[in-house]
């Protein structure tokens, strides 16, 4: 081998060595600049957030950024992600504070109040109509589902009111079946217009 | 849709975020706004974890799972898309049949 070339791989060799050193010092940085990023993107989106949530949306996601402390690329489109559809998430947030839900551990094997009963139903119908509701229940045939005729056993035009424009199943059915599963023991005021079990003599009588 | 059908794999498992966005194949950090509506209706329920941050190094996360309510809700609405995609194999089927041949008497 001749000196030149002897020379010659040193200097490959060398300037491989100062690349590889460049590029770990720069990636660090890059990688501490990525961090900052996703940390602001975040910061900016909760302060979009209703107030009697950002405390407890940073730290959701402060703790998922945290998972991916390792990946920075990921964390920043995380945390972009998060940034970009943060009106969308405060929306949904205020919904939420403006007709809260009995909580869950009121609603389990406790008495529910009419007034407390029918933002639950009208939460759990506003959902169903998302996702394009009709008639589920001759699909799921799960007789521990519980069955609420709208509008025929409790306030119709209260229902109604509440629910808006929720289509009836097509064939002129007067009513429209809702599956909606409620606590084991509710308010007596109501509890006769909702079963467990169809034949069951709590049962009210179904109109057709 | 994608997230209750996700979970409905674990129906009594608890998810955190980017778990969720993972095993229901969506973009992480899209998945907060569907959360929050999820929870208002009753189908979700959260909390944080049992943990100390301190002992485990990190920060606590918040945990998904699905309520009765929502298991239920999640069990009718696959049970109807699925419904709905067979009737509409049925059709797409039924439209690529051939003419019934006329009688001729």
């Amino acid at each position: 081998m001749t000196t030149g070339g002897v020379g010659g791989a040193l200097l490959v060799a060398v300037l491989f060595l100062i690349g590889a050193i460049a590029k770990a010092v720069v990636g660090q940085e890059a990688k501490g600049r990525f961090k900052d990023l996703a940390n602001y993107f975040v910061n900016r989106a909760v302060d979009r957030l209703p107030a009697a949530h950002r405390a407890e949306k940073r730290d959701e996601w402060t703790a998922e950024l945290y998972q991916l402390r390792d990946k920075p690329l990921s964390a920043l489109r995380f945390s972009w992600r998060i940034y970009r559809l943060r009106s969308m998430t405060a929306h949904e947030l205020r919904a939420e504070l403006a007709t809260p839900s009995p909580p869950l551990e009121k609603a389990v094997n406790q008495p529910l109040s009419l007034d407390e009963i029918h933002p639950r139903l009208r939460a759990a119908i506003e959902g169903l109509r998302e996702f394009g509701w009709r008639d589920v229940v001759e699909a799921m045939h799960d007789p521990t589902l519980w069955h609420v005729d709208e509008g025929i056993d409790v306030a119709t035009a209260r229902f109604v009111a509440m629910i808006g424009d929720v289509r009836l199943p097509p064939g002129g059915a007067e009513t429209a079946k809702l599956m909606v599963r409620l606590s084991d023991a509710i308010d007596p005021r109501i509890r006769h217009y909702y079963a467990a079990d169809k034949d069951s003599p709590a049962a009210p009588p179904r109109v057709q | 849709m994608r997230i209750l059908k996700a979970m409905l794999n674990d129906p009594t498992g608890e998810w955190y975020g980017l778990q969720l966005s993972d095993a229901a194949s969506l973009k992480s950090g899209t998945i907060y706004p569907a959360l929050a509506r999820l929870e208002h209706y009753g189908w979700l329920d959260s909390r944080w974890e049992d943990v100390d941050p301190r002992l485990e190094g990190r920060p606590k996360r918040k945990l998904y799972r699905l309520t009765r309510d929502g298991a239920a809700t999640a069990r009718a609405l696959v049970a109807e898309r699925s419904l709905d995609a067979m009737e509409a194999e049925k059709k797409r089927r039924s439209l690529l049949q051939p003419f019934p041949q006329r009688r001729t008497t």
